[in-house]
């Protein structure tokens, strides 16, 4: 019996300083790294400092041509978007940007999938959420998806969980290190094949909406109200503007703008500016910017007359 | 409730030390708590059906022993009721919707949907099981209805197995051998960590790049599909293997021995090696109770390949109602027919051989585990496109988990599973010290700490079984 004890009790010891040298190492590289998505979570919480900021997924990440709404407005842009990630993710990280200056206007590009559906096999990520500060709400955020976590982040690995590879990948540029990346977008310059025979027809969505997702979309509303552009991007062949009805009731509700583009007749059957069926590639995002352009215009008119 | 849950870790030694604390004629009563309070955490209605089964098998055994010269009629009895609940809850509804189908019909059963209880497959076939062998003598019944419950929903199994036999658990339950043996804990402590990492490390870092290939399979040229289809093989793998051994560790900290229900499959050579180490406890039951009460292989050379072509279809009726998984239980036992005439077992095993062999078997398997994830049409379409939309060796699955690092975490993570699995295969005794256990297994932790995805629901694939 003592011998099982003097064994788990070496083990322990030995894992809580591993966790403690291994933890520390990976804190002091995750904040050196320049590359990669860590780098641009980095850039944006330290650097960014533009006027208009566009946060969402990857549609946001390929859709919203900076340039052009710089060109448009005389205003600043910079595109913060982030692959495979949803709500609660850049709620944090519009919390995490406002640590250091408020933005004149955000572009949300509001996901479906990813904002306001249940998906079982796919909860919200806090990968990135952990490594944010603590001043960007980071706890109490952790706190809500899983009350655990508050014991999960007493180790000093856990917050850059799956982050290790990232860090020493430095040699091998990802789509985020593009040399053609303009302030934050990334251009995509492949045309989508279709399946011979293919024809369009209407997605089925599964209309069970995520309370949490939707409470953190509500939080982005009413805290941000008044200098916020809720944004739908077109999708190839979309027929699907009614999932939608309830954040256009939940935007309207706070006086905040929805435009939804997303079944917009002349790019979302425009096969040519598709790079797949859920992203544009460059010549469609420009496109799909241009059209934009007004809308982003008419709410920064609307807020100087405030 | 899930294994790895941190819910279930940090109450796990709470558990152990309640166990071993309590005097043993308590602990069979102690273990059924925890273990119907456990398992009403992931569905508390399914604790009826676990009751059935658990009357069911209990009543009828009961019946079996008083009146033996009527046994036989009371033993299908027994294991027509108790398998009850596993026919209505697993077959009925894809019947009804085939027959409804074919007959274009609507009725009120096409407008119901229920989901399975947590386990019903496992524990069922530990309930007959039990009511055959003791209808056989081979073993004794439970002495009380607390120790046969605590026995089919003895906690650390009921989601995905293994399926054990009364011979091993009940018997230790029974004996109250169940006191604490350190040096078992502390194999189970291993177990624990080792599984942790094959599920939360492996298995989970593979489903991230299989769920991005399957999402869009039309979009994914062959190569990129053909490697989805071989990683879904080391996901389900680690997966499942990485519970039954948490399983394994959690009954080894309360004193109970079971045995090992994966030994190496990846190392496999030919499809009747793979079943001596894929889901072992299952194929040792569908051996003892399908294929040898069907005659096994002492009948004519025709009436034994039928018996294993039977004994595989049941097999994959076992995982699932539709015609993928038969396909896939009669393609299994197809290939073993042929091992069998072509004498394979005879085959020489030089390394030469031996790895070719491994590397087709395994394809072999992946291929037909296809019928696991997709339905056959699905499996046919992305079969042709290995052949019709090769387009090289370049990878078409989104970029967002193309990163190079995620890459990197699938071939650390299999090249360590795999040489562990293969110092265990071949070199038991290297590195076998305790200091140098305790070492490897700090490690492990810091390795899972730093690479497991743990924000994926953690779900277990056979848990869907």
């Amino acid at each position: 019996m003592k011998k099982f004890i003097y064994t788990l009790l070496s083990l322990l010891v030995l894992v809580v300083l591993g966790d403690w040298a291994v933890g520390s190492w990976l804190r002091y590289a995750f904040a050196h790294t320049s590359h990669d998505e860590i780098g641009r979570l980095n850039y944006i919480s330290d650097s960014v400092t533009a006027d208009i900021v566009v946060l969402g997924s990857s549609r946001a990440l390929h859709h919203y041509v900076p340039s052009i709404i710089t060109d448009s407005t005389g205003l600043t842009c910079y595109n913060c978007g982030f692959e495979d990630e949803g709500i609660v993710f850049h709620y944090a990280l519009l919390r995490q940007l406002q640590q250091r200056y408020r933005p004149r206007l955000i572009i949300y590009e509001l996901t479906y999938d990813y904002d306001i559906q249940y998906l079982s096999w796919r909860p919200p990520k806090l990968t990135h959420i952990r490594t944010m500060s603590d001043l960007a709400c980071r706890d109490s955020i952790l706190r809500s998806i899983d009350p655990w976590q508050r014991l999960t982040m007493l180790s000093h690995i856990y917050p850059y969980n799956s982050q290790a590879f990232t860090i020493m990948n430095s040699q091998e540029p990802t789509h985020y290190d593009n040399a053609m990346a303009d302030n934050g977008y990334v251009p995509q310059f492949k045309h989508m094949q279709l399946p011979s025979g293919w024809k369009f027809k209407p997605q089925k969505w599964n209309e069970h909406v995520d309370s949490l997702k939707v409470g953190y979309l509500n939080k982005l509303i009413t805290e941000n109200a008044g200098r916020l552009l809720v944004v739908v991007s077109p999708r190839y062949g979309s027929t699907e503007d009614e999932i939608y009805d309830a954040a256009r009731r939940l935007c309207h509700e706070h006086g905040v703008p929805l435009v939804c583009m997303v079944s917009d007749p002349v790019i979302s059957r425009n096969q040519s500016l598709w790079e797949d069926d859920g992203h544009l590639n460059h010549t469609g995002a420009q496109a799909f910017t241009r059209q934009l352009v007004p809308h982003i215009k008419e709410i920064l008119t609307q807020n100087i007359e405030k | 409730m899930s294994y790895n849950s941190l819910t279930f870790i940090l109450s796990l030694p709470a558990i152990v030390l309640g166990y071993h604390a309590l005097p043993a004629q308590w602990r069979n009563a102690a273990l059924l708590a925890v273990s119907v309070a456990l398992y009403m955490l992931w569905w508390p209605a399914g604790i009826v059906v676990m009751a059935w089964v658990t009357l069911t098998s209990y009543v009828g055994i009961s019946r079996i022993v008083r009146g033996r010269e009527s046994s036989r009629g009371a033993m299908w009895l027994t294991i027509a009721l108790t398998a009850l609940p596993l026919l209505c809850f697993k077959y009925l509804l894809p019947l009804n919707d085939a027959i409804t189908d074919w007959l274009n019909i609507d009725w009120w059963l096409n407008r119901h949907r229920w989901l399975i209880p947590v386990g019903l497959s496992f524990y069922t076939l530990q309930a007959i099981a039990l009511v055959v062998d003791v209808r056989s003598g081979r073993i004794r019944p439970a002495s009380s209805l607390i120790s046969h419950a605590a026995f089919i929903s003895f906690f650390p199994i009921t989601a995905s197995g293994p399926i054990v036999r009364g011979q091993e658990l009940l018997v230790q339950l029974e004996e109250r051998k169940s006191r604490f043996d350190p040096d078992l804990a502390w194999q189970g402590v291993r177990w624990l960590i080792w599984g942790m990492f094959m599920k939360v490390v492996v298995a989970e870092s593979f489903a991230l790049f299989v769920h991005a290939v399957e999402q869009r399979i039309d979009t994914q040229n062959g190569f990129t599909l053909l490697q989805s289809t071989l990683c879904y093989t080391i996901q389900l793998y680690a997966d499942f293997a990485g519970y039954s051994l948490m399983a394994l560790g959690t009954s080894a900290l309360l004193g109970i021995k079971l045995r090992h229900n994966f030994w190496h499959p990846l190392f496999s050579v030919g499809i009747r090696d793979f079943w001596r180490r894929w889901h072992i406890s299952l194929s040792t039951w569908l051996r003892d109770y399908i294929y040898i009460p069907l005659g096994g292989s002492r009948c004519t050379p025709w009436r034994s390949r039928l018996n294993v072509m039977a004994t595989f279809v049941f097999s994959g009726l076992w995982h699932g109602a539709g015609l993928a998984y038969l396909l896939w239980g009669a393609m299994h036992g197809l290939w073993v027919v042929v091992e069998r005439l072509v004498h394979f077992d005879r085959w020489p095993r030089h390394w030469v051989v031996r790895v070719p062999l491994c590397l087709a078997t395994f394809v072999l398997v992946s291929v037909l585990f296809m019928l696991f994830s997709h339905d056959v049409p699905t499996t046919l379409h992305i079969i042709g496109r290995f052949f019709g939309h090769w387009d090289g060796l370049r990878l078409t699955v989104t970029q967002s988990v193309n990163t190079l690092s995620r890459e990197w975490t699938m071939v650390a993570a299999l090249a360590l599973m795999l040489s562990k699995e293969a110092r265990d295969e071949w070199a038991p005794t290297l590195l076998s010290g305790r200091l140098a256990q305790i070492l490897f297994y700090a490690c492990v932790v810091l390795l899972t700490l730093t690479f497991g995805v743990f924000d994926r629901g953690g779900q277990f694939i056979y848990m869907h079984f």
